[in-house]
C-alpha cells in the first residue's frame, strides 16, 4: 500500500526534466525530495500530484491504484498539493483561502478545525489573506492542504517552509510528523538540507533529472555525499547535520 | 523515529481566545452579509419602481395599461443587464483579472462590424438585411467573433487565460478598423442608424424570440453557476493548486468562454453594446459581498439589471435638445461610474 514511481519522464516542452525515476515509500514517512536547482525535484512532485501540464510517462501508483487514471475530483481526495508559489488571485480571507480545501470535494467542519489546530492560525483566519506575511501565507496554504487530506492520504509540498521563520518550521515540522504517525505519507521538496535531515525519515536526492540517491536519511546524507552533490562541506554534530558555510573566506580567495 | 526531531513535535494546543474572537467576528460578517443582500434587494425593487413611474411626460403612479406599455422595457433591460452581469463575473473568475469586461472578448466589435456591413449593404438596396433591427446581423458578429478569440487564446488545446485576452483585444480592435471603413463608405444619411445601435438602445416593444432565448440562456447559465460557485473559488488559485483541489481546469475554462460569451451576445442582440455593466456589477457584488463566488455569482446579475434599468429610467429624465433622450450606454457609465466609486471608497479598505 505505498507510493510506487515507475519509470517516470517529464518534459517541458522539448527538454526533459526528469528521466525515468523509479523509487518507492511506503505510508507512515517523510520522505524529503533534494537536489540542487533545476535537478527536477519539482517537475517530478507536480508529476506525482498530477498537475503537470504537458508530456510525462511512467507510472505513479499510490495504494494500488493509479495515480494518472483518475479525475481531477478523486485524486483531490487521495492526494493534497501546496505549490512553490502560492497564488490567491481574489481578496479572501485567510478562512475562505482554507475552507478551498472542500470547494469540489465535500469537508466537514472537523477537517478544517482539525487543520487550523495543527497549525495554530486561529488569529490569521480573518485577516486578509494578501495582508498575510509570506510565512503565515504559506502556514495557511499548508492548512488548506491539510484540511483537504484525510489520514492515510498522500501529502505533496513543494518547499512548504521557505518563508517561514524558525519558530515557524518548528510548529510545522511537528503538524507534519504528526500526519506522517497518523499513516499518511508526505512528500517534500526542501532546499534546507540540514531541515531536510531533521525532518524526514528518508531521502530521494535528485541530480540532472536523475535519481542520484535514495534510503534512510543517515545513509543518504553522508558528509562524503553531500560535499561531492553540492559542493560543500556538512559536518553531522550530535544528531543534526549542518552546512559548514565560509562565505569570508570565499570572498577572500576571489 | 517520529519523535527524534524538532522540539515542537506533538505542540498542538489551542487557543481558546483566538477561536472566540473568530466566532464573533464571523457572526459580524454573517450580519453585514445579510444587510448587503438587503440593499442589493432594495436597489433592484427601488430600480424596477422608478422605470414604471417615469414615463415621457415625467412621473406618475404607474396604472395597469402603463404597466403593460412599460414592462417590454422593463423586462428587456433586466434580462440584458442581467446577462452582462453574469457574464462579467464568470469572465472575471477565467482570466482571474478584476478589469475584464465581457467585451474584452471582441464581441460588441464584432457585432458592431455585422452591423455595419448589413446597414452598408441595406444602404446598396438589401433594405431587408437591417430590417430587425440589426438582431441577425449583430447574432452572426458576436458569434464569429466569439469563434476566432477562442480559436486565437489557446494554447495546446487549452484555454489560456493571457493569450485569450490579447486575442480579444486584438480582434476587437481590428473589427473597430473596420467599422470606421464600412462607415466611411456608408451615405451619410444611414451613418445615424448606426450611431443608434452602437450607443445601445433598450426595445420598447421587444421581439419575443431573442427574449426568451435570452431568458432561458441567462436562467440555465445562472443555474450552472450557482452549482459551480465553489469551483469558481478554486479557479482563483494558481493552475496547479485548482487542479490539485479537484477542479478539471481545461474544461472549466471552456465552458465560462463559452458561458460568458453567450451571455454578453445574447445582450448585444437584445440592446446593443452597454458596455459599463458586465465591469462594474460584480465588482459592486465583490465590494458588497465579498470576495466568494457563492455571493457573487447570484449578486452580479441582480446588480446588472437594477443599473440597466435604473439607467432606462433615468435617462429619460435628462432632456437632450432635438434628439429626445439619453442614450442608455451614456447612462450605465454616467450612473455606475460614481456608484462604483462610491462603494469602492466606502467599503476599500475591507475587500479591495
Amino acid at each position: 500500500m505505498s507510493l510506487i514511481l515507475d519509470s517516470i519522464c517529464v518534459w517541458h516542452g522539448a527538454r526533459a526534466a526528469v528521466h525515468g525515476v523509479s523509487v518507492s515509500a511506503p505510508p507512515g514517512r517523510i520522505v524529503a525530495v533534494i537536489g540542487r536547482n533545476g535537478s527536477g525535484k519539482s517537475s517530478l512532485v507536480r508529476a506525482i500530484a498530477g498537475v503537470h501540464v504537458g508530456r510525462s510517462s511512467g507510472s505513479a501508483t499510490w495504494q494500488g491504484r493509479e495515480l494518472a487514471a483518475s479525475t481531477a475530483a478523486e485524486r483531490a481526495r487521495r492526494v493534497a498539493y501546496v505549490a512553490q508559489r502560492p497564488l490567491v488571485a481574489a481578496n479572501f480571507t485567510a478562512r475562505e483561502v482554507i475552507e478551498l480545501a472542500g470547494a469540489v470535494v465535500p469537508r466537514s467542519a472537523e477537517h478544517i478545525e482539525r487543520a487550523v489546530d495543527a497549525l495554530a492560525v486561529h488569529e490569521l483566519l480573518d485577516r486578509s489573506f494578501a495582508a498575510l506575511s509570506g510565512g503565515e501565507q504559506q502556514r495557511v496554504v499548508l492548512a488548506r492542504a491539510l484540511a483537504q487530506h484525510d489520514a492515510g492520504g498522500l501529502l505533496i509540498l513543494d518547499e512548504p517552509l521557505s518563508a517561514m521563520d524558525l519558530a515557524e518550521q518548528q510548529r510545522v515540522a511537528g503538524a507534519l510528523q504528526a500526519v506522517a504517525s497518523a499513516g499518511s505519507l508526505v512528500l517534500v521538496v526542501l532546499h534546507d538540507l540540514a531541515l531536510a535531515d531533521a525532518l524526514a525519515h528518508s531521502v530521494w536526492w535528485m541530480e540532472a533529472g536523475r535519481l542520484r540517491a535514495s534510503g534512510l536519511r543517515e545513509a543518504v546524507l553522508s558528509e562524503t555525499a553531500l560535499l561531492e552533490g553540492f559542493g560543500v562541506p556538512f559536518e553531522r554534530v550530535g544528531d543534526s547535520l549542518r552546512p559548514i558555510v565560509a562565505l569570508r573566506g570565499a570572498a577572500a580567495e576571489g | 523515529m517520529s519523535d527524534r526531531c524538532h522540539p515542537a513535535c506533538g505542540a498542538r494546543s489551542t487557543t481558546s481566545t483566538g477561536s472566540r474572537r473568530s466566532s464573533a467576528d464571523t457572526a459580524n460578517a454573517a450580519r453585514s452579509r445579510t444587510t448587503a443582500w438587503l440593499v442589493i434587494i432594495a436597489l433592484a425593487g427601488l430600480a424596477v419602481l422608478l422605470r414604471l413611474m417615469l414615463g415621457a411626460r415625467g412621473w406618475s403612479w404607474p396604472t395597469s395599461d402603463i404597466v403593460d406599455l412599460r414592462m417590454g422595457a422593463l423586462v428587456s433591460a433586466a434580462v440584458a443587464g442581467a446577462s452582462l452581469g453574469s457574464s462579467g463575473v464568470l469572465l472575471q473568475a477565467l482570466l482571474r483579472n478584476p478589469l475584464a469586461s465581457p467585451f474584452v472578448l471582441g464581441l460588441s466589435s464584432g457585432a458592431g462590424l455585422a452591423v455595419s456591413v448589413a446597414s452598408l449593404a441595406a444602404s446598396w438596396g438589401a433594405a431587408w438585411l437591417i430590417a430587425d433591427g440589426g438582431m441577425v446581423a449583430a447574432s452572426l458578429g458576436s458569434a464569429l467573433a466569439l469563434i476566432l478569440v477562442v480559436a486565437a487564446g489557446r494554447r495546446h488545446g487549452a484555454i489560456d487565460p493571457v493569450t485569450l485576452l490579447l486575442a480579444g483585444v486584438v480582434v476587437a480592435s481590428v473589427a473597430g478598423a473596420l467599422t470606421i471603413l464600412v462607415q466611411y463608405l456608408m451615405p451619410p444619411s444611414s451613418r445615424g442608424d448606426l450611431m443608434a445601435w452602437a450607443m445601445g438602445r433598450i426595445p420598447e416593444l421587444p421581439e419575443r424570440v431573442p427574449l426568451m432565448a435570452g431568458a432561458m440562456l441567462l436562467a440555465s447559465i445562472g443555474w450552472w453557476s450557482v452549482m459551480r460557485a465553489r469551483w469558481l473559488d478554486a479557479a482563483c488559485t494558481a493552475d496547479d493548486e485548482a487542479s490539485s483541489l479537484g477542479v478539471d481546469l481545461p474544461v472549466l475554462r471552456w465552458k465560462l468562454v463559452v458561458f460568458s460569451g453567450a451571455l454578453a451576445g445574447s445582450s448585444v442582440v437584445l440592446c446593443g453594446p452597454i458596455a459599463f455593466v458586465g465591469f462594474v456589477a460584480p465588482h459592486i457584488a465583490r465590494l458588497l459581498l465579498g470576495a466568494g463566488h457563492r455571493g457573487l455569482v447570484v449578486a452580479s446579475p441582480i446588480l446588472g439589471a437594477t443599473l440597466l434599468i435604473a439607467a432606462d429610467a433615468l435617462r429619460r429624465v435628462v432632456p437632450i435638445p432635438g434628439s429626445g433622450t439619453l442614450p442608455v450606454a451614456v447612462v450605465t457609465a454616467v450612473l455606475g461610474g460614481p456608484v462604483f466609486l462610491w462603494v469602492l471608497r466606502r467599503h476599500g479598505g475591507r475587500h479591495t
